[in-house]
């Protein structure tokens, strides 16, 4: 078009030169491989104390009560944070084609900042300093400090887009974009609350009862909808076409996928509190709006799996892309028993029990972690400008062992949570509650077990990445037999 | 407000299928398929020219004018 | 023409930030304000009060040490439930609940009307080895509490964050926080004005140590008052709509 007559080639050339900010991305990376690590083990700690709760060892800093919000806020917004902010960048800045608004400082400060609001909640949390709201425990002066980083990351995303060189904003960035402003929305929303003095850490929440209540849960659902669903859609929808070397298959649909899922997501909240003292119109719409979920969340995953249609047998070669698919498919399973369990008859059994944790874990572990894995171990080798990754039968190993863990993790829960749920009910023949509280607790015993030994295994399978990932940045290549696409009708390896 | 806020939850079946329909239309609106088969294309080409792996560096030339 | 299409991309940008604002804006304007506004949200009962002092504390405890990740404050309206923990949970048992504790697990039993129906020594035995009075428990130990201090002399300050916010305590009572956590612990005091203040508080040694203020007591005493405010043989469950 014309556009460029007004653009001189020395204007062009030096607009060209300002290269991308990759740096930022590989610290971002890093942080994310570590608070994996890190999260992950704590997981798996709290997993086994309550198994054997001599674990707990009795100090006031290493009781579940307070290492629980440690593993919820590490996996979480350290390991998912990390990786959503990280992929953000190197995204918006390849389908904006241009580098990232405010440069290196800008990144910087959002990525020391990110790191230390991270340490200042770790911190408070071990030490006892919490406002005993679920998955938002860190204190007044914290949320403030990680509302400037946001501001500021805001910023930078934004900015970036602002001064695109491509005509389109691609959809992964609305994505994110949801993610960053509707997290900033709900982050103020829910936290906002009195100091008791300007030098003390305690505050007092500015709702009460009821009130907090479905504000809490307007907050938690969507903290599952926005940071864990849609900024992950976002590197679904970036990084398995990128895989799969070919676009998404239905463009459109992501459209409508977008609108549909962020309208329908923000109403889900009160299905936390069926039953509860919340008035029943409230919970009513939150079970409608969770059962509409169903659609666009399953349009999403078709759409992410059908990306590889005509490519299948890339699934064969290429572990990376049996990350990301599979992740996709984990997406389509926890958002098919998401809008079932938020049925107030299925609530009714599975509110309170294992069964809540079994379907956040098939979500985080099997969709969130499934595909920040499959996006690392795309972006080591690109970022690190290595040929390749040290060893692609290590990250079929992993994706092995991970598999399984979170098969174990599920199946656990799932077998106690409905066992629990209907111990609580079970009446006996003369028409008393069949079971104390203890005799409940006590039938756990063995899916506990289980339940740890799979997040251990899941645990194993992110040291086996970190390892693959430092020999690649390293520079090795191990010496192995490649995976190649068997011939049509020959056997599978 | 209050009666503004009472009288869109009585009717949020009818204004949520608007939505709805207004976001798919666009989505399949003949004149926009161009432009989404064009974005549609944005991860793929952001490297184009490197040697595959080995993506990074300056970002290729500008394409929009 | 570049600046036109310059322009063009910008209105791009802020019609997809407005589109995603207003999209996600909507949910919260229609679903949670309205809460704040209907009065039929909490029922009408008598008996719901601010909590004391101690109680105060005992509760800052129990959010410390993240009680509300196992244990729930809500009874809902089933058979199984009212019969093993008691009269289903209204809204307005937890109206001064700064965050509210209904809890999304119960990997131990819910909480909402522990209150009095365990003697305090019980609680005390039970908070420092679980597994000593409940073979086969899961929970924690918390020895410590026992063997902390508690400092009354900042309670003053929370109960004036906390009438800044709406709850119904008296200057009177702001003033005499520091007094009134001391003597709910101490079987010697006066408790009069305290009661009148605080009706139903438990009173007397919690802890076993008269002589000494520890969190222990507070955590016992906030315990101890879980669910007893309201006086279920005088409430109505249709008078209560209204």
């Amino acid at each position: 078009m014309t556009a460029a007559v007004h653009t001189s080639p020395g204007e062009a050339l030096h607009a060209g030169a300002e290269p991308y900010y990759e740096d930022i991305v590989k610290k971002f990376t890093i942080a994310s491989v570590f608070w994996a690590l890190v999260g992950l083990f704590v997981g798996v700690y709290i997993a086994f104390q309550l198994a054997y709760p001599a674990l707990n060892l009795d100090l006031p800093w290493t009781t579940f009560g307070r290492l629980r919000p440690l593993h919820t806020s590490a996996v979480i917004f350290a390991f998912g944070g990390n990786v959503l902010i990280g992929t953000s960048f190197y995204v918006v800045q390849r389908t904006c084609r241009a580098a990232l608004f405010g440069g290196e400082p800008l990144a910087r400060f959002v990525f020391w900042g990110y790191q230390l609001f991270i340490v200042m909640a770790a911190i408070g949390y071990v030490t006892g300093t919490s406002q005993g709201k679920e998955y938002a425990e860190p204190e007044w002066f914290v949320d403030i400090w990680l509302t400037i980083v946001w501001v500021a990351y805001l910023a930078v995303f934004l900015g970036t887009i602002l001064k695109r060189r491509e005509p389109h904003i691609y959809v992964a960035n609305w994505f994110y974009l949801a993610f960053i402003v509707t997290i900033a929305l709900l982050h103020i929303g829910n936290n906002l609350a009195v100091p008791v003095s300007f030098f003390g850490a305690k505050s007092y929440s500015a709702y009460t009862g009821v009130q907090d209540a479905m504000t809490q849960w307007w907050y938690g659902h969507n903290a599952v909808g926005f940071f864990l669903t849609a900024g992950f859609l976002a590197l679904m929808y970036y990084f398995v076409p990128k895989r799969a070397e070919r676009p998404v298959y239905s463009y459109r649909l992501s459209i409508v996928h977008f609108w549909a899922l962020i309208f329908l997501y923000i109403w889900a909240g009160p299905h936390h509190l069926h039953y509860t003292a919340l008035p029943d119109w409230a919970q009513t719409l939150g079970m409608v709006f969770s059962i509409m979920l169903w659609m666009p969340s399953w349009g999403g995953m078709i759409n992410g799996i059908m990306t590889l249609s005509g490519a299948w047998d890339k699934l064969r070669t290429d572990p990376v892309l049996r990350f990301l698919v599979t992740s996709v498919a984990f997406y389509g399973m926890a958002t098919f028993e998401g809008p079932l369990m938020s049925i107030k008859a299925v609530n009714s059994l599975s509110h309170y029990t294992d069964w809540t944790i079994g379907h956040v874990h098939a979500g985080a572990l099997g969709w969130v972690a499934l595909i920040s894995f499959g996006a690392l171990y795309h972006l080591v080798p690109v970022l690190w400008k290595r040929p390749s990754l040290y060893s692609m039968r290590l990250v079929s190993y992993h994706y092995w062992i991970a598999t399984v863990g979170i098969v174990l993790y599920i199946t656990a829960m799932w077998i106690s949570g409905i066992m629990q749920g209907l111990m609580w009910r079970a009446y006996d023949s003369w028409g008393f509650l069949q079971y104390s509280f203890i005799e409940t607790v006590d039938a756990m015993h063995p899916y506990y077990v289980v339940r740890a030994v799979g997040g251990l295994l899941f645990l194993i399978g992110g040291f086996v990445m970190a390892y693959n990932m430092y020999r690649t940045v390293r520079g090795d290549v191990r010496v192995e037999r490649p995976f190649e696409a068997a011939p049509h009708g020959a056997p599978a390896e | 407000m209050n009666q503004l806020v009472e009288f869109f939850r009585s009717i949020w079946g009818a204004w949520l299928m608007a939505l709805f329909v207004g976001v798919v239309v666009w989505a399949f609106w003949p004149r926009n398929r161009k432009k989404f088969s064009d974005a549609a294309q944005i991860p793929l080409k952001d490297d184009e020219g490197d040697p595959p792996g080995k993506d990074g560096g300056a970002p290729p030339k500008d394409k929009k004018g | 023409m570049s600046k036109l299409l310059h322009a063009k991309a910008e209105k791009n940008l802020l019609v997809l930030f407005l589109a995603v604002f207003v999209t996600v804006s909507i949910g919260g304007i229609v679903e949670v304000l309205p809460l704040f506004t209907i009065e039929s949200t909490i029922e009408k009962v008598k008996g719901v009060r601010p909590y004391s002092p101690l109680e105060l504390a005992g509760r800052n405890i129990y959010l410390r040490e993240g009680c509300y990740l196992c244990h729930s404050q809500m009874i809902r309206p089933f058979r199984d439930e009212t019969e093993r923990y008691g009269h289903y949970s209204l809204a307005a048992e937890s109206m001064y609940d700064r965050p509210f504790q209904w809890g999304s697990k119960r990997t131990g039993p819910d909480l909402a009307r522990v209150g009095g129906k365990y003697s305090n020594d019980w609680h005390v035995r039970h908070l420092i080895d679980p597994r000593a009075v409940v073979p086969g428990s899961v929970m924690p130990g918390y020895p410590h509490l026992a063997t902390t201090t508690l400092d009354p002399s900042d309670l003053g300050e929370h109960l004036k964050t906390l009438k800044f916010l709406g709850d119904p305590y008296t200057d009177e009572m702001v003033a005499s926080a520091a007094a009134d956590a001391a003597d709910q612990a101490n079987p010697e005091a006066d408790v009069d004005g305290l009661l009148a203040r605080y009706p139903k508080a438990a009173v007397g040694d919690f802890d076993g140590h008269p002589e000494r203020l520890t969190e222990m007591d507070a955590v016992v005493a906030y315990l101890q008052v879980l669910g007893r405010m309201v006086d279920f043989t005088e409430f109505d469950p249709g008078q209560a709509d209204r």
